[in-house]
């Protein structure tokens, strides 16, 4: 036997082949049609969509403002988010706050709600008589408010941060639980303060998870369509995502395309800048739940710690799911003040509401959305975290650093590209007839695999983490006992690893069913998805569907964050 | 304790000699076992020995084929299992070993039974025999009331048998154990090892065992091979390694108190410390620096203002009726084995016999076989 | 060199296609390709013969510009309740995206098509083969040439000045388009963002088009001629840099914009750029949605509302009975199907459907009906240009 027939006959080698193609498919086979369909035929590229977004009378409202707006907004958006979390991880790991299991389950919440939930809840609030008609709540109540809390680069980042706060509270949360007792301790004992312990030793030991959750913030906010696209057009606050999708959807595919690689070049740029001052650790893995070290008495500051963790709580989590359930049941967007009516649930159409709009659980094509919705988001999680585990095994075991840097590379490149340019390069490349790959464009399945593609990065790092908590010696004993490959991964290393896998399905299927960013672009009204028919309700108005549909999606997604964690339990006889 | 009563049903297993020839690996810039040559008659038991970053895990883990050798043939019986020069190797499967692991590496979601039933299961056993052998190497190891926990429900001694027992039930014809005891306390550890070694015997196969601990492995070893910095010091019976060191290495890290080593200078063809000389002339240079061995149990203590090399005693642990006494000459340590209990922090005179039992030159060889052979001078 | 290439392959398609239905001419300049030439079994068959094959379909999908289309498919349900119609709502712009993408993979999603944006349908779907056309022969000689050919128009629809009456009883606060420019209307002029809507985009683009009219009513308004900035060519792009410059709202839909307009008890209500027939929502919605239809040198466009069938359409059949139906009955109002278009402010193409009460009859009502062709070769320069002033 030579050392390259084995090589190849090894189950290993031909499982890395099978990623390496499924990656190349569907990481770099995107991105790279996305290049090519933007470099003209002939070379040149004056009068190509290259010049009018960098070097054209148009470029600074084409390109550079919305860069502009694009990073003030993920900047800021991560830094509050970072530091909301950091504190909100600290009140809930290390402090004696009460309520702290309370507000730990409720902070994981707003990861779970649609981003223009949140949007849309704040425009329901502050909504003001800049664009006329009917006020929001506060504007109602004879308050003035200006246009910057209502419009614009403000309210886009708040609502921004009350969404993504959760993500890095769950990273810092779990790195401070696993954080030793006695690391804090000791520190406690010098009689230094507890501010001083946790900004001094706590914080900075998770250092890396801080700036997980800051770099993932910034990835997503950078990105993110639906704040901006609801809340910044009235005051022409225009981010690279909008102004992609309002390229794209006005036919202007080109320049659409440029605007989406300008976007992953900027998000790519930062991504990995920041990432290097982490000395090229890579992004915490959020793992399931954190078990307690030991609490710090809060003494004194406990009222006033708790107040204000509960207020941000209440603040992102119960008060914009509030409002928006109201909202669904006044009988006029965002009024209290004209009677309620449960029509916009289950009223039969009614020519006189809504343009004969019928509520939207007798909406045949929103029952139709949800189905699709479930379909899509089961679909993309399975499919995902295999691709994730294949990859994550393929790491584990294969000696080759060639395919193993591959691999892990392939793997992270989704994470840096928005979602909606990744909406824009499956298009040219599934959707376009001069494209070697067959024409996906009105199918399930373009969308199932561009949702599995943006959940890549997550399913692997996920799987990595899960199969990493199996010993290498649990295999090996299994080898040992002469068992193949197959029978190894479906004996030891699956079962073994269910729960971290399961875990990671589970979010995978909560961040795709509530994503928009990426499915905007994809969706046809053959196969509707939930997201995308709330977004364009409230962008027509129907502000009482819309925000039904949203507490649909919130509602799928929390049951099956409960039922994922209750099957969880219930696979584990042995870890009792 | 008793266990090897019932052990009548083992299937007779045809142990397999090994043979190691030129064996090497490297990770990367590093060489973690160098140009290891080794031949173990089947039925033996042999421990490999030696500090920690040794190479003895990498060298049990190629014989395993869980690594495979960058260079040099591993050989059971007739058949070679790896070849770091073709890149030929054979897989673990199919070489017949069965290993119990540091971390006992018990399937966490399986019950006992389970377990010691699925290496059975991968081996396409049928479901009777399978229950059978199960049963009887569970009751060998005392352990058939344990059948349907799963192992987190186990104290770590109780898991340590199971992993022994799923290891054997195959009847492999050689078992690998790497550092097995070392996650046991001290009294379970002395208990366990005398019932490995019930186990190889009653497993007859041919048993590889790694170990920094060389008590353990005078206990236990047919054979033992000592390994430092990826290179084999010395391979022998425990009898050999004792009474006739090769090397300094190994006579410092092999006995109960090992032998005691003074290092000195040549003067006047004369091996000397502080003015005193050990050992009859030898035809070495003036300056070299050379080590005198010495058993623990040939050297007597003298007043302190008598002649003799000066030391001050640390520790005194009685022993067998006995006292092993752990001094410091000069920045040493040494352990001598003396009728009489001393003080600690008493200043004694080192009574030491006319003749060393041996002398290593410089590179810690023997110098007599060094000599003999052309190596040193 | 691009266009002829273009045309080439368009002539070959249509050779192609046309060899394949049996006939050989494509009947306008524009290159539509008539659905029944497609489809000739369709041609001769009498309209219940229409109704059982549709009935055996089952089922009808159709693209529409408007929110109106749920009642339309309430209606048409209720007439047809053995076939399912299956509504979208979805504006033209990302109508014509999605048709020709959809047409490009193959897929089969829409029937029917109900879109606006004229321009872009004429220019590109048109030629392509995407939409075809379908004229029902009960309403043929009905229609004049131009709601027939290249596509049939069934009602003609409006972008035009709005303001609200109950804020502004004495009449349209509003006379010249110009003073939307000047402070007052500062920050309190709403229109949809016309580089993500095409109607208003072909709204600006018409303001281009009649930069004379636009001149002249600078002219008219500040009572000196008009001086054009550096880089705006003419009266129309003056006319559009100004109105950004003052600030104009974009809002992401039409109904917002009513919203914004019409909303009542607003003392200082803003007036903004929507559908003239919007106003029927006012009691409903509590609008106060009124016309400035003096506004000068025009209030606004009038455009057609087209219908055509999808080349993939797999419900051949009852996309031509949704058609049918949509044209409207007999009757004077156009009954039933036709009542969701039959409201003051849009105009029934149909010579034999009156034009509502409540409304400026169309004679009288000044706003501009654009051409198609004229429109659709400067739309893309108007955009680009909007993109500079924003």
């Amino acid at each position: 036997m030579h050392t390259l027939t084995r090589r190849i006959k090894n189950p290993v080698t031909l499982l890395g082949l099978v990623v390496l193609i499924l990656l190349g498919i569907l990481v770099a086979g995107p991105l790279a049609s996305l290049v090519a369909s933007t470099i003209p035929a002939d070379g040149d590229f004056t009068d190509s969509a290259w010049r009018d977004a960098l070097a054209s009378p148009m470029s600074e409202n084409l390109f550079w403002t919305p860069l502009g707006n694009s990073l003030l907004v993920a900047v800021a958006t991560a830094v509050l988010s970072t530091a909301l979390g950091a504190f909100l991880a600290w009140v809930v790991v290390l402090s004696n706050a009460p309520f702290r299991k309370l507000i730990g389950l409720l902070a994981t919440i707003p990861f779970a709600l649609p981003s223009f939930a949140i949007a849309l809840a704040w425009s329901s609030v502050f909504r003001n008589d800049r664009v006329g008609g009917s006020p929001g709540i506060l504007a109602g109540m004879g308050l003035d408010v200006p246009d910057w809390l209502a419009w614009g680069a403000v309210p886009v980042t708040l609502t921004l941060v009350a969404h993504y706060f959760s993500l890095s509270f769950i990273i810092i949360a779990s790195a401070l639980a696993g954080l030793g007792g006695d690391l804090l301790s000791a520190a406690q004992l010098t009689g230094a303060s507890k501010l001083r312990v946790a900004t001094s030793i706590a914080l900075p030991t998770v250092a890396p998870a801080l700036l997980s959750g800051f770099l993932l913030a910034f990835a997503e906010g950078v990105s993110n369509f639906a704040a901006p696209a609801l809340l910044g057009l009235p005051v022409r606050f225009q981010t690279l995502s909008t102004r992609l999708y309002g390229s794209i959807s006005t036919g202007d595919l080109e320049r659409g395309y440029v605007l989406a690689i300008l976007l992953v070049v900027v998000a790519a740029v930062i991504l990995y800048l920041g990432n290097r001052t982490t000395g090229g650790r890579s992004f915490a893995v959020v793992t399931g739940k954190a078990s307690r070290r030991q609490t710090i008495p809060l003494g004194k500051a406990k009222g006033v710690v708790t107040a204000l963790a509960g207020l941000l709580i209440f603040v992102t989590t119960v008060l914009p799911l509030v409002v928006l359930t109201l909202t669904t049941f006044s009988r006029r967007s965002n009024r209290f003040d004209d009677g309620f009516t449960l029509h916009y649930w289950f009223g039969e159409s009614d020519p006189s509401i809504s343009h004969g709009m019928a509520g939207v659980f007798r909406n045949d094509q929103l029952i139709q959305a949800t189905g699709t919705t479930i379909g899509y988001g089961i679909a993309v999680a399975i499919g995902a975290v295999l691709l994730g585990l294949l990859a994550a095994y393929v790491i584990r075991r294969s000696k080759s650093k060639v395919v193993n840097g591959t691999i892990s590379f392939l793997s992270y490149v989704p994470f840096l590209i928005p979602g909606i340019a990744m909406g824009a390069a499956f298009i040219a490349l599934f959707g376009s007839a001069s494209s070697p790959l067959p024409n996906l464009y009105g199918t399930f399945w373009i969308l199932v695999l561009a949702g599995i593609t943006a959940s890549i990065p997550f399913a692997f790092q996920t799987s990595k983490s899960a199969l990493g908590q199996v010993s290498h010696e649990l295999e090996e004993a299994a080898v040992l006992a002469g068992a193949s490959t197959r029978r190894r991964i479906g004996s030891i290393l699956a079962p073994l690893s269910a729960r971290g896998i399961t875990g990671g399905a589970m979010l995978v299927f909560v961040t795709t069913v509530r994503d928009l960013s990426l499915v905007v672009l994809l969706v046809t009204p053959a196969i509707p998805l939930l997201a995308v028919e709330t977004f364009r309700y409230a962008e027509e108005g129907f502000t009482q569907h819309a925000n039904a549909i949203t507490l649909i999606i919130a509602l799928i997604s929390v049951i099956v964050t409960i039922l994922a964690r209750k099957l969880q339990g219930q696979q584990q006889p042995w870890a009792q | 304790m008793t266990l090897l009563t019932t052990h009548t049903q083992t299937p007779p297993v045809t142990a397999s000699a090994i043979t190691l020839e030129g064996l090497g690996k490297s990770f990367a810039d590093t060489e973690a076992v160098a140009d290891l040559n080794l031949s173990l008659p089947a039925g033996s038991f042999l421990v490999l020995l030696g500090p920690s970053g040794c190479g003895k895990t990498t060298t049990l883990r190629m014989i395993a084929g869980l690594e495979d050798p960058s260079r040099g043939r591993i050989t059971f019986g007739e058949k070679v299992v790896a070849d770091g020069d073709t890149g030929s190797s054979l897989p673990t499967e199919k070489r017949g070993i069965g290993m119990v692991f540091q971390s006992y590496a018990l399937w966490p979601h399986m019950t006992v039974r389970a377990n010691v039933e699925w290496p059975l299961k991968v081996g396409r056993w049928d479901t009777d025999r399978r229950r059978t052998r199960s049963e009887e190497v569970l009751s060998m190891l005392g352990i058939d009331h344990l059948a349907d926990r799963y192992p987190t429900q186990l104290s770590g001694g109780q898991q340590q048998r199971v992993a022994i027992a799923r290891t054997i039930a195959p009847s492999p014809s050689v078992v690998l154990f790497d550092e097995p005891l070392s996650n046991l306390d001290a009294r379970l550890r002395v208990d366990t090892r005398s019932e490995l070694v019930d186990v190889h015997r009653a497993s007859g196969a041919t048993s590889v065992y790694v170990t920094h601990d060389q008590i353990e492995a005078l206990a236990m070893a047919t054979h033992i091979a000592v390994l430092r910095d990826g290179r084999l010091e010395q391979f022998g019976t425990p009898d050999e390694l004792l009474t006739n060191p090769k090397t300094a290495f190994v006579a410092g890290f092999l006995g109960n108190p090992a032998a005691v080593l003074i290092d000195g200078t040549m003067q006047q063809k004369q091996l000397t410390v502080r003015d005193q000389v050990l050992a009859a002339p030898l035809p070495v240079k003036d300056g070299t620096p050379m080590t005198a061995m010495y058993r623990p149990d040939s050297i007597g203590f003298g007043t302190p203002d008598g002649i003799g090399l000066e030391i001050m005693v640390m520790e005194a642990t009685p022993a067998a009726g006995r006292y092993v006494i752990t001094a410091r000459l000069g920045k040493e340590r040494i352990s001598v084995v003396s009728t009489q209990r001393h003080a600690v922090g008493e200043q004694l005179k080192l009574l030491l016999p006319p003749e060393p039992a041996a002398v290593f030159d410089a590179d810690g060889q023997r110098w007599d076989t060094g000599h003999l052979s052309g190596g040193a001078a | 060199m691009k266009n002829l290439l273009k045309v080439t392959s368009l002539s070959l398609a249509a050779l192609l296609l046309a060899s394949c239905a049996g006939t050989s001419e494509a009947d306008s300049e524009i290159g539509t390709v008539d659905a029944n030439e497609q489809h000739p079994e369709f041609a001769d068959m009498s309209h219940d013969e229409l109704v059982e094959a549709a009935e055996k379909e089952g089922e009808v999908v159709v693209y529409a510009f408007t929110s109106r289309i749920a009642t339309v498919a309430e209606e048409f349900g209720a007439a047809y309740p053995q076939i399912d119609i299956v509504a979208h709502d979805i504006s033209s712009s990302e109508q014509i995206e999605r048709l020709r993408s959809e047409h490009d993979a193959g897929a089969e999603t829409a029937d029917v098509a109900y879109v606006s944006d004229a321009p872009v349908v004429w220019n590109e779907l048109l030629s392509d083969g995407v939409l075809q056309r379908y004229v029902p022969e009960r309403v043929e000689d009905e229609l004049d040439d131009q709601y027939k050919d290249p596509l049939l128009t069934n009602r003609l629809s409006t972008k035009v000045l709005m303001y609200n009456e109950e804020a502004n009883p004495d009449g349209a606060p509003v006379e010249n388009l110009w003073e939307l420019t000047e402070d007052k209307w500062a920050s309190k002029v709403v229109m949809v963002d016309p580089t993500q809507r095409g109607d208003y985009l072909d709204l600006l683009t018409e303001m281009v088009l009649r930069a004379d009219e636009m001149a002249a009513s600078y002219e008219e308004h500040f009572g000196e001629p008009i001086e054009l900035d550096e880089g705006n060519e003419n009266a129309g792009y003056q006319y559009i840099a100004d109105l950004y410059a003052n600030d104009v709202i974009l809002l992401s839909s039409t109904d917002d914009v009513n919203e914004a307009v019409g909303a009542t008890g607003q003392e200082d209500a803003p007036v903004g750029f929507t559908s003239y027939s919007d106003r029927r929502d006012n009691a409903e919605e509590g609008w106060a949605l009124q016309v400035a239809d003096e506004a000068a040198p025009g209030p606004g466009i009038i455009f057609p509302a087209m219908l055509g069938i999808t080349a993939e359409a797999e419900n051949q059949a009852a996309a031509r009975l949704l058609i049918d139906f949509m044209m409207g009955d007999d009757s004077e109002n156009g009954g039933p199907a036709y009542e969701p278009f039959y409201v003051a402010g849009d105009y029934p193409t149909r010579n034999d459907i009156v034009d509502p009460e409540d409304a400026l009859p169309r004679e009288e009502f000044p706003a501009w009906e654009i051409t198609p062709e004229d429109s659709a070769g400067l739309r893309d320069d108007v955009n680009d240009f909007i993109l500079t002033v924003e």
